[in-house]
């Protein structure tokens, strides 16, 4: 079991951490997505790969979660304004930018971002696991992309304006 | 034409444009500009990283397995079954690996890999090490402890096994003495641990290496014994 767990849980919970939009949530909700996959695991056919099933099965237990839970804790994570002066180039700096930024998204549109854009599901199969229609789901992650590129221009306009500040 | 809104811009990162809005992104810096940023924005998405989960998640889920009983706490007969494998496996490489090396047989590997489980203290020789050195499995401490460093020692051992023989030239009849060991140590695991996924991956890549030497021995014609 472990050593399921140390192989897979990175990708588990990096879906269900980005669905959940915070910690705490994601520590709930990805040992929720363990406990059924192995509460599950005799009944896997392997009539696909078990990486692929457990990823299935994270999601689901992500989704879940947010339909189980009444009102989400209002994430006030705000954008970082006053990153140090310059543009972030660096990856790292990109990526924890891109974290917040999908932190800061409606619910349903963080969902269908991450699990086409990030994920890498279609719009149908986002549809079934949403219950929603695949444009509705296509119609989502064009507001999901648009909004982050709103805030992601936003951002760099503040590092833009600190980086001539600390220039002057 | 006006410029294209966000959303327009966003969908254009997966679909062709119309042929309005393609004379309109010719002419338009600032909106080709815009896809640019999104089709970036997309690309970095698809390339963010794995998360590694807070390092008390399994402890948490651990005891949470156990209370629910997806997790067996498992009965301390049962743990030198887990145990032997490992042990045989790794007994085999660190002995059988060896001869393989000098090409020749390796008669001391298989039958101290075939003896049974004893019970109390035992020692595996550790896979992972050139030399075989010894990782105790301690049989005073948490059982499930030691079948999950079992599993983990199989595992090293297996890829060690793997590389030995892709590499090196074994001597058929202890590789298939060994073989047969293997599949049948999983085996009785099996019995007891029948949905243990680690554990039959083991025993189907025994069972398919075995199979595959033995075509490979018919196909030869060789004498083996």
């Amino acid at each position: 079991m472990h050593a399921l767990y140390r192989r897979y849980a990175p990708r588990v919970y990096a879906v269900v951490r980005r669905i959940a939009g915070s910690d705490a949530l994601a520590e709930d909700w990805s040992q929720e997505a363990w406990i059924r996959a192995f509460r599950a695991l005799p009944r896997f056919r392997g009539d696909s790969a078990f990486s692929t099933w457990l990823h299935r099965v994270a999601v689901n237990s992500a989704l879940q979660g947010k339909r189980s839970r009444k009102r989400h804790d209002s994430r006030e994570t705000a954008l970082p304004t006053t990153l140090p002066g310059r543009r972030p180039r660096d990856p790292t700096e990109l990526r924890l930018t891109l974290e917040r930024a999908m932190e800061r998204l409606p619910d349903r549109m963080r969902q269908v971002l991450v699990l086409h854009d990030v994920e890498g599901f279609t719009h149908e199969e986002i549809g079934e696991l949403l219950g929603v229609a695949p444009g509705t789901s296509k119609s989502q992650l064009f507001k999901a992309r648009a909004k982050m590129r709103t805030m992601l221009r936003a951002n760099e306009s503040d590092e833009g304006r600190a980086y001539a500040a600390s220039d002057a | 034409m006006p410029h294209l809104t966000l959303e327009a811009l966003a969908r254009l990162v997966d679909e062709a444009p119309t042929p309005e809005e393609e004379s309109h992104l010719t002419d338009c810096a600032r909106c080709r500009e815009a896809l640019v940023g999104l089709e970036d924005q997309t690309e970095a998405l698809a390339a963010m990283p794995k998360m590694a989960p807070p390092p008390d998640l399994w402890p948490e889920l651990r005891t949470r397995l156990r209370r629910e009983g997806l997790v067996a706490r498992r009965r301390r007969r049962v743990a030198p079954s887990v145990i032997q494998i490992a042990a045989g496996l790794a007994l085999f490489l660190a002995g059988g690996a060896t001869g393989f090396a000098a090409r020749g047989p390796a008669p001391e590997a298989v039958p101290v890999a075939a003896e049974p489980a004893e019970t109390g203290p035992r020692q595996a020789a550790d896979p992972t090490a050139p030399g075989g050195a010894a990782t105790t499995l301690a049989a005073g401490g948490d059982v499930t402890a030691d079948v999950e460093r079992a599993q983990d020692a199989f595992a090293a051992a297996l890829d060690r096994y793997m590389m030995a023989n892709s590499t090196r030239a074994p001597d058929p009849a202890a590789r298939l003495a060994a073989l047969d060991d293997i599949v049948l140590t999983t085996a009785e695991a099996l019995n007891e641990s029948p949905a243990d996924p680690v554990i039959n991956s083991f025993h189907l890549t025994a069972v398919a290496q075995r199979n595959d030497l033995l075509r490979q021995l018919a196909a030869s014609g060789e004498p083996v014994f």
